[in-house]
Order: C-alpha cells, then sequence, then structure tokens
C-alpha cells in the first residue's frame, strides 16, 4: 500500500517535470518560428523600401553554425593527380619557394598554385571531342578518376555540352569555389579550377561561425547596386591562408541580378563568385 | 477478496509501466532540450559525443575532422629526411615543411610523448646520429619543448625546465636528439620509428649535413643544399584603414571585441584614432601601429578558462589564443605575409609574446618584422601593440650565398645558418646569416 502511495506520488512529479519540459521546449520552437516569421517580414519592408524585388522561389534561410576549417596542401597528392592525367614519366619543376609546381609530359601540362589552384591542359592519347553531354561526363569521370578523384563528386554540365565541372560538399553545405571544371577542345582538354585534397580539419580552439541570413543581406545591399535577390544558400570559400594551407571560411551565396557574391562571415565583405 | 488483490496487482503493474515511460520521456525531453541549445563550442570536440553531433549535424562523418593537436604558431625553417638510400630536406619552403609534418607527425608525436629525461649527450655520437637513417628539424623561433610536443599531437612528460628547442633529430633506430637554443645537446632512448621512411614522397631535394663535411665552424646539423636561393627584394607600407581601403577598420576592432560605432576620437597629440571600451582603449594609427589596452583584468581578452587548464602549462593556451587574434586581425587586410611565434618572456605575472614576419617562409628580422608584443597577465590578454604592415616584393632579386660556402666562411664557434630580410636602404634585403648561441 505505502509503495503504491510513493509511485502515484512519483509518477505525479515526473508528470509535471515532463510537462515543464514540453512546455519549455515547444516555448523555444514556438518563438523560434515567430523570430523567423517577424524576420522575413521586416526584410521585405526593408527590402521594398530599398526598391530591391525579391526572386519569385527567395525564401529567408534559417542560419546554421558552421566550423572554420583548414586543409594543408599535399604536395604527395598532387603529384600523384598530375601522374594519373600525364603519366608516369613527367618532368617536375618548382618555383624556389615551392609555390608553383610544373609538370610536363607527352599528355600535357598542368601546374599546381599555393592554396590549391590548378590549371593545365590534358593531351590524352587518341583524344577525340566527345560530341554529347553524356558523353562528355563519361570522359571527363574517367579522366578525373584516373587522376585520383573521388566518384563521389557531383557533376554539371554545360549548355554546350563541351565543358563538364565537378564539386563536392563539405560538412552537408557547398564549397562555392572548390570545382574542377573541364573543357574539351577539338586537339585537347583545358583543366582549370580549385581543389584540396585530404581531410579539413579544426583544432580544439577553432571557431564555429553562426552568421545571419539577416546580417548577411544587409550587409551585402549596404555595398552593392542590386536591383532583385533571387536566392541565398550557405556554404564555404576557399581562400590561401598562407604556407600552402587553405582556409574554408562559411558565409553566405547571394545570387542577384548584378551576379552571385559570397558574403564572408569572417570579413563581412561580400566578393563575387 | 482474491479479485481485490488481482486489481492492486494490476494497478500496480500499470503504475509500473507508467513511471517507466515518464521516466523514459524525462530522459529524452532532457536531451531534446539540451541538444536544442548545444553547438561544438560546448562539447568536447574529440569526444564520441562530438564526433556524434557532427554526424548529426553535418551529415555523416561530416567531412571533416577535429585535430587533438592545435594549429602550430610557427613552423620548422628547415627539415630532412635519410633513407638507407637517400637523403633529401628543404629550406624555408613552408609548403614542404607541412607536407614532412603530416608525414612524420605521428612518429614525433610518440616521440617527444614518451621522453621522461633528457640527459645531456656528447657530440661524437651525435655526429654519428646524424649518418643514421632518420628525421630532422630545424626551428628558428625559439618554440619550448613542450609548445612543439603539444604542435605534433603529443603531451610532454620531460622532467625539469622546458628547453627552448633548436633542432630535433629523431633516429629511426629511436634516438632522439634535442640542440636547444643555448646551444646545448640533450638526447635520450625513444621506441624506434613506427612505419618506413621515405624521403622521395616529400618536396625536398638532395642534401647532406655539415658532419659528413669539414666545416668545423658550423654546427654539425647544418643542412648542406647543392642549389642556392634566389630571392626578391621587399618593400612594406602601412594598411589605410579608410573608407576607400580594401582594409576593414570593422574586422580588426571586431577581433578585439569591439563595435565600430564605439566612442572613439582623434587623439590630438599623436593624431591616432581611440577606441575606448569600458575598460579597455583600441589605438589605430596610420602608420600601422595598433595598440590595444585594458585599464584592468575586466578590460582584457579571456583567451582560456582557469578551470580547462588543470596540471597543464599555459604557454600553450596563451600562444593559440594570441594566434587565432592574430589571424582574425589578418582578414582585416592583405599582408602578403604570414606571421610566426618567436619568443616569449615570463615572470611572476606576466607572460609577453613576440610574433613576427615571414614572407614565402622567410622571417622578416629587425624591428621591420615584428608583428606583435602581446602581453598577458594569467588567463587574460591585457595588451597587445601591432606593427601592421602590407609587404610586396620588388623586381630587384638577390642570389643567396650558397650553403657550403656560408659554412666555409664561417669562423668562430660553431654557428647555424638561417636566411632572414634585414633592412637597407632599398628595402627589405634577403640575407644568409650566422646563428650563434
Amino acid at each position: 500500500m505505502q509503495w503504491s502511495r510513493v509511485k502515484s506520488i512519483l509518477i505525479m512529479i515526473l508528470l509535471l517535470i515532463d510537462g515543464f519540459l514540453i512546455v519549455n521546449i515547444a516555448g523555444k520552437y514556438v518563438s523560434n518560428y515567430y523570430r523567423t516569421a517577424e524576420n522575413a517580414h521586416n526584410i521585405t519592408e526593408i527590402l521594398e523600401r530599398r526598391g530591391i524585388a525579391q526572386g519569385a522561389l527567395f525564401e529567408l534561410p534559417e542560419t546554421h553554425t558552421l566550423p572554420v576549417l583548414q586543409i594543408d596542401r599535399s604536395r604527395a597528392d598532387e603529384d600523384r593527380f598530375a601522374v594519373g592525367l600525364l603519366g608516369g614519366d613527367l618532368v617536375r619543376t618548382e618555383q624556389p619557394d615551392g609555390g608553383t609546381v610544373y609538370y610536363e609530359s607527352a599528355q600535357g601540362v598542368l601546374n599546381w598554385r599555393d592554396g590549391g589552384v590548378v590549371s593545365g591542359t590534358l593531351k590524352p592519347k587518341q583524344y577525340t571531342r566527345p560530341r554529347d553531354h553524356a558523353a562528355a561526363q563519361a570522359y571527363a569521370c574517367e579522366v578525373l578518376k584516373a587522376a585520383g578523384i573521388s566518384a563521389s563528386v557531383d557533376w554539371q554540365r554545360s549548355e554546350d555540352g563541351g565543358t563538364v565541372t565537378a564539386s563536392f560538399p563539405t560538412a552537408g553545405v557547398p564549397v562555392f569555389n572548390r570545382t574542377l571544371t573541364l573543357i574539351f577542345r577539338e586537339q585537347d582538354i583545358e583543366l582549370t579550377g580549385w581543389w584540396t585534397f585530404g581531410m579539413p580539419y579544426i583544432t580544439k580552439s577553432g571557431n564555429y561561425v553562426a552568421f545571419s541570413a539577416t546580417d548577411a543581406l544587409f550587409n551585402l545591399i549596404s555595398k552593392n547596386e542590386i536591383a532583385q535577390i533571387d536566392k541565398m544558400e550557405l556554404g564555404f570559400l576557399l581562400s590561401e591562408s598562407g604556407g600552402g594551407r587553405v582556409q574554408m571560411t562559411p558565409g553566405w551565396r547571394v545570387d542577384t541580378n548584378a551576379g552571385s557574391f559570397f558574403v564572408d562571415s569572417l570579413k563581412k565583405s561580400s566578393v563575387f563568385v | 477478496m482474491r479479485s481485490q488483490r488481482s486489481q492492486n496487482e494490476r494497478k500496480n503493474r500499470i503504475k509500473n509501466v507508467v513511471l517507466l515511460l515518464l521516466t523514459i520521456l524525462l530522459v529524452l525531453l532532457t536531451a531534446l532540450g539540451w541538444v536544442y541549445d548545444l553547438s561544438l563550442t560546448d562539447l568536447p570536440a574529440d569526444s564520441w559525443l562530438g564526433r556524434m553531433y557532427i554526424s548529426l549535424s553535418y551529415g555523416e562523418a561530416g567531412g571533416f575532422e577535429l585535430r587533438s593537436g592545435e594549429i602550430p604558431a610557427a613552423l620548422p625553417a628547415e627539415f630532412a629526411v635519410r633513407t638507407a638510400e637517400e637523403m633529401r630536406g628543404a629550406q624555408y619552403n613552408e609548403i614542404a615543411v607541412r607536407s614532412f609534418l603530416t608525414t612524420y607527425k605521428s612518429q614525433l608525436s610518440a616521440a617527444l610523448s614518451s621522453v621522461a629525461k633528457l640527459t645531456p649527450m656528447p657530440q661524437d655520437e651525435y655526429r654519428q646520429a646524424l649518418r643514421e637513417p632518420g628525421i630532422y628539424l630545424r626551428y628558428d623561433s625559439r618554440v619550448p619543448l613542450s609548445l612543439v610536443t603539444n604542435w605534433v599531437g603529443g603531451n610532454s612528460q620531460v622532467e625539469g625546465s622546458d628547453v627552448l628547442v633548436r633542432s630535433i633529430l629523431l633516429t629511426q633506430a629511436g634516438g632522439l636528439w634535442v640542440r636547444t637554443h643555448a646551444g646545448e645537446l640533450y638526447g635520450a632512448k625513444v621506441r624506434p620509428m613506427e612505419g618506413g621512411l621515405s624521403a622521395s614522397d616529400l618536396a625536398g631535394v638532395p642534401c647532406v649535413f655539415a658532419a659528413e663535411r669539414e666545416y668545423p665552424n658550423v654546427l654539425p646539423e647544418t643542412l648542406l643544399f647543392p642549389q642556392t636561393l634566389e630571392l626578391h627584394t621587399l618593400r612594406y607600407e602601412a594598411p589605410k584603414f579608410d573608407a576607400d581601403s580594401t582594409a576593414s577598420l570593422q574586422v580588426l576592432l571586431q577581433a578585439f571585441g569591439y563595435e565600430p560605432y564605439m566612442r572613439n576620437y582623434e587623439d590630438a597629440g599623436t593624431g591616432k584614432r581611440v577606441f575606448v571600451g569600458n575598460q579597455s582603449t583600441v589605438r589605430v594609427g596610420s602608420d600601422g601601429e595598433v595598440v590595444f589596452r585594458a585599464s584592468g583584468l575586466e578590460g582584457g581578452l579571456e583567451a582560456y578558462l582557469q578551470s580547462e587548464l588543470g596540471q597543464e602549462q599555459p604557454l600553450p593556451y596563451q600562444i593559440d589564443y594570441a594566434r587565432s587574434l592574430l589571424e582574425n586581425i589578418f582578414q582585416s587586410f592583405s599582408a602578403e605575409a604570414t606571421f610566426f611565434f618567436d619568443s616569449h618572456l615570463t615572470d611572476d605575472k606576466t607572460t609577453q609574446l613576440l610574433f613576427r614576419y615571414a614572407v614565402g617562409g622567410v622571417p622578416v628580422e629587425g624591428a621591420e618584422g615584428v608583428l606583435a608584443v602581446i602581453e598577458y597577465r594569467s588567463n587574460t590578454l591585457m595588451s597587445a601593440k601591432l606593427n601592421l604592415q602590407c609587404f610586396a616584393q620588388n623586381k630587384e632579386s638577390y642570389m643567396l650565398m650558397p650553403t657550403a660556402a656560408a659554412a666555409a666562411a664561417a669562423t668562430g664557434e660553431p654557428s647555424g645558418l638561417a636566411i632572414g630580410y634585414f633592412a637597407a636602404e632599398s628595402g627589405l634585403v634577403p640575407s644568409r646569416c650566422y646563428v650563434t648561441r
């Protein structure tokens, strides 16, 4: 009998605590919902006052915290990439400080610069220019596979069918300028882009940035002449960080009538992407 | 009576189930409430909880890793790898050095973390060890051994005072040799290196130690390269934090936790713009001098929590906070240079850190090369005196004296060889120099 009463009291206490927690969590969600709606309303009002139109599909996205990541330049991986594309008999030369490395063989030329910038001209044996989208993508996939690039990259084809771009996301968001572009010309393939090898990293005291879309938008419209905003997307931008290190800076890409801008969460500045 | 008992039993069973469900719900709701406000700044990032949070928040495996060590505030100026067949190395080449550290970080970490005591060692044995397969690295900075260990992801267990490392030699057989900046030579026996040695994967060139040649006036571990370096002279000017400039005063002030709209005025005496916080000021001069000064502990910048320090030394935390602060400041203008931790001074109450500029991995010597002097009191950054400069290469270049020629020309007590930019009439001129104790 005594235990039964104790259990009843415990059930009452647990009901009260659970109820409190449910109200507390629901309150957070509801307040977040209203704050987001109010933000969107305020943004719309401010944009209208400034004569800036919103695209039909524009929605103010939610803010997520992203880490500021670092990647070390990997000379060994760059070498493997070059050997994969140009063959094992290539000749390698480099600047005295190692900033740029040049590769050359009968199958083309290639150079890797500080910060992961790569460019070159490839002349694979028995090359013929692919004639349609599917063939171009298959060829690009084959070329980059030989260079050791993972098959999990996303592929984009251009309208003319002669250009294929490869990219892959990090931390669930796109890296806007980490792309490899292959342009299939009659005699050769032009390769350009910005690429990184190895896993990006953050250390114990690394920065995590929560840069709201509202702040990014205000930052952008205060410094640029913009008539229409079409889309906002959270992601990273690669930038050289000195000593062969590459920094992945979180920020927003904003597609506008004047082009696509990246609003940097650290520098609070915008650049074309 | 029996029916009464069975009814009680049923009630009791129901109460048990309800209790269990409510307890589970309590745990779930508590977890949900906690996770809602959670970020990676609150979690021990390298814990399983941190990994799980990353997987849930950023997708499978997150696409990035959390490193246990810190980003080094200084890199080795040169390194070499000797295998049974060849020896290759590089100097003042940050990319090659990073590649070397990535490859041999774990072996260095294992060796440095396992040392309990360093013993003074004779030169003869060292000369012999230099001929064995192993790895070698040398710093221009005066870096304590515990800090080097920390940067490669380990924890130093060495008894006694923390020596300032000039160079480290780790032989494949397990011989660890440390040359200090005072010129002393210490050694310890550690476990043989795991994994093979390979010099060809690294972006190095063939080289030899001076111990293998007849150069009595340089240290035996001095690296001699067949090629020499050609470097451009440099010019420099202070960044302009005005409306027409790309330099951002906002970002500079934010690095110190200041808003650009804080109360500010122009100091009539110095012409510097003074931004006034509650218990600190930031002075920004047109000559690149920026001074942050706190009037009391409350006005300073807290680098770390005293409670997170535990038994560890504060220096790695202080240096890492300063490095992070300077990286944020570097976001405000384009310096075309990097920086590195040069040295520190500690007394009972304060610690001073000196950071220098490096261009293309080569340090800028003298007053022109001082980027920052940062002073801590305990865990609080109390003052930072910065000399912000933008560097650019001139067309004029200098061919540096080859290492072998420099080693042959050395006189007096054995010294080391280094490279630096030195102030001259035509700007900053690269030159090879001798480093004595």
